[in-house]
């Protein structure tokens, strides 16, 4: 079972890059406009080689994880803040929706106004991307959990920070798991499209400059990395988060 | 195991979508018309003033001229590229990289246009007097491949510094010119290696200390600035019209030889309404005097951009040959030296 969905998995890509290539022999558009995976391959290899493709996907990376520590920090205050404090959730909730509906790349501009073309500012949007699906999906699960518990743990004394980090973090973990998966995909959406505007290195950077180049195939391998590095997170660090959490907490 | 069919049919629908999708788009580059991008620098006299004085559209009659301001080289490149301009004045930095990215198919150089107008340009108080104080400092260069982005981390190379997207410590800023403007005001960066007539912005206006001009670093104190391209397969279709282009190209140069100070107000105007600010006469007047206006076709410095961008790696790391970068009009043209 496990060999068949694999060798399904290698025929996939395997297929892909053959009509791929088929498509860029026939010639239909010049090799300036649609280059072959040969040459999408060459490109981050010479990547590599000079450190760039390293230094980019370390920058990136880097961005990616402050941003997304703070929204996961700010986005479980503010989610237990609406939760359990009614103002609050009647406040800033009735707001936060409509943030989130705003793409984190619409930040940039005033990223850049605010913070100049630095770290700080490309973090900054990575941050408002990433930081209201933690808050909505903390607050979700705060909500859900049986009231009964909470009632029971404060009959034994818990309060204040014990409730938080004793009762309702781990009773809502499940939930807290499924907004860090949705805010880091926003939040890596956030820096890319924050590189691409600021134009101050990392990958959306790189992807820009074989943009400017006219480097078909450099824009094309940025974009490859870039999905990648999304597939290596999710199943490395998210997927198995999740796989553990859903197990431990009887969910599955 | 239905996946292998499925996956031919999946395959062959791609196919059939792409190729329908190439013959229903229209072919532009049929019509009785020429499609021209060039910037609103002030080294972009001669199509602005071609046009401004209707030197094209005498000269091509009923063909119909339609213009496109771009920011950048680059961004000129890809309009070629993209067959929505057949014709572009940009610099020779970016030319060369779409020459070699089509490999020698796509884009030609047909004339000269101007010679120098760019100049390094650093903050009053940053300390910059010599090369090796740029270690650390925020630089700005327009865009990735142009002129002006090759010049510079050519310099910063030739002088032991790497950029950091290499592992250096020199930030490069690759902004448009308004926003090097605005950073430079805001003291975000320490220099900015710019084009006329932002480079004399950030002196007259921002107090920025020019550092040195460009020419300054080239043999004979002259390098190219800007150049006339076109699309090879428009030169092949409509030799007529780039023949009648080339002599409105040289009428305007030689008008703004004769009439410099008209040329300033020409100039003034014609940004005023394209980019809605208004420059000062004085601005425009020492930025016109760095820029030596001909159409001179200046080979030998074109391939000093070409090894400047290969050894920056833009060009890719298979080599690359120049042999034929001029288009078979421009050959034939009497005034070409």
């Amino acid at each position: 079972m496990k060999i068949n969905s694999i060798g399904k998995k290698i025929a996939f890509y395997v297929g892909i890059v053959a009509v791929w290539q088929i498509l860029s022999s026939a010639n239909i558009w010049p090799n300036s406009v649609f280059p072959s995976p040969y040459d999408v391959g060459q490109d981050l290899w010479f990547g590599a080689i000079d450190g760039t493709l390293w230094i980019g996907i370390g920058t990136s990376l880097w961005r990616l994880a402050a941003g997304f520590t703070i929204a996961a920090i700010g986005g479980i205050a503010l989610g237990i803040l609406m939760a359990r404090v009614k103002t609050v959730n009647e406040t800033i909730g009735s707001i936060v929706l409509g943030l989130q509906s705003i793409p984190s790349v619409a930040w940039a501009p005033l990223a850049i106004v605010w913070f100049g073309l630095t770290d700080a500012g490309i973090i900054f949007v990575t941050v408002a991307g990433a930081l209201f699906a933690v808050t909505i999906n903390t607050y979700t699960g705060v909500k859900s959990i049986n009231p009964d518990f909470i009632a029971a743990a404060q009959n034994m004394g818990a309060k204040g920070e014990q409730l938080v980090t004793k009762v309702l973090i781990p009773a809502a973990f499940p939930y807290l798991i499924t907004g860090f998966k949705q805010g880091w995909a926003f939040g890596w959406r956030g820096v890319i499209g924050a590189e691409l505007l600021f134009s101050f290195l990392g990958l959306g950077f790189l992807l820009n400059v074989g943009r400017q180049l006219s480097d078909v195939s450099q824009v094309i391998s940025m974009m490859l990395v870039i999905m990648i590095i999304g597939i290596v997170i999710d199943g490395l660090i998210f997927k198995r988060l999740e796989d553990k959490v859903m197990a431990r907490w009887g969910l599955r | 195991m239905k996946i292998l069919p499925l996956a031919g049919v999946a395959a062959l629908a791609v196919i059939v979508i792409l190729v329908v999708l190439s013959v229903i788009s229209p072919s532009e580059s049929d019509k009785n018309q020429v499609r021209v991008v060039f910037f609103a620098n002030i080294s972009h006299a001669v199509p602005i003033v071609g046009i401004e004085n209707g030197y094209f559209a005498d000269q091509l009659g009923d063909t119909q001229i339609k213009t496109r301001i771009v920011d950048s080289g680059p961004e000129a490149i890809e309009a070629l590229f993209a067959n929505s301009a057949d014709l572009a004045y940009a610099g020779p930095a970016p030319f060369v990289n779409g020459y070699v990215k089509s490999g020698g198919q796509g884009i030609k150089i047909l004339s000269g246009a101007a010679f120098n107008g760019a100049s390094f340009v650093v903050q009053p108080d940053s300390g910059i007097v010599q090369p090796s104080d740029l270690a650390g400092k925020k630089i700005a260069a327009p865009f990735v491949g142009n002129t002006q982005d090759v010049s510079l981390r050519n310099y910063l190379t030739q002088n032991g510094l790497q950029s950091a997207e290499k592992g250096g410590n020199v930030i490069i800023y690759n902004i448009a010119n308004a926003e090097i403007n605005t950073i430079f005001a805001k003291k975000e960066i320490d220099a900015a290696w710019v084009p006329e007539p932002t480079a004399t912005m950030l002196v007259d206006n921002l107090g920025g200390k020019r550092l040195f001009q460009e020419q300054d670093l080239w043999p004979n104190k002259k390098f190219p600035s800007v150049v006339l391209i076109g699309r090879a397969d428009y030169i092949q279709k409509h030799p007529d019209i780039v023949q009648k282009w080339l002599v409105a190209n040289q009428q305007a140069i030689n008008w703004i030889n004769q009439n410099p100070d008209q040329t300033e107000s020409i100039y003034i105007k014609f940004y005023k309404i394209h980019t809605g600010k208004t420059l000062k006469p004085n601005i425009v007047h020492d930025s016109f005097s760095n820029i030596v206006y001909s159409s001179d076709i200046d080979a030998k410095s074109i391939k000093i951009f070409a090894e400047r961008a290969y050894s920056l790696g833009y060009l890719g790391r298979n080599g690359y040959n120049l042999d034929d970068i001029y288009a078979k009009a421009a050959e034939a043209s009497p005034w070409q030296n």
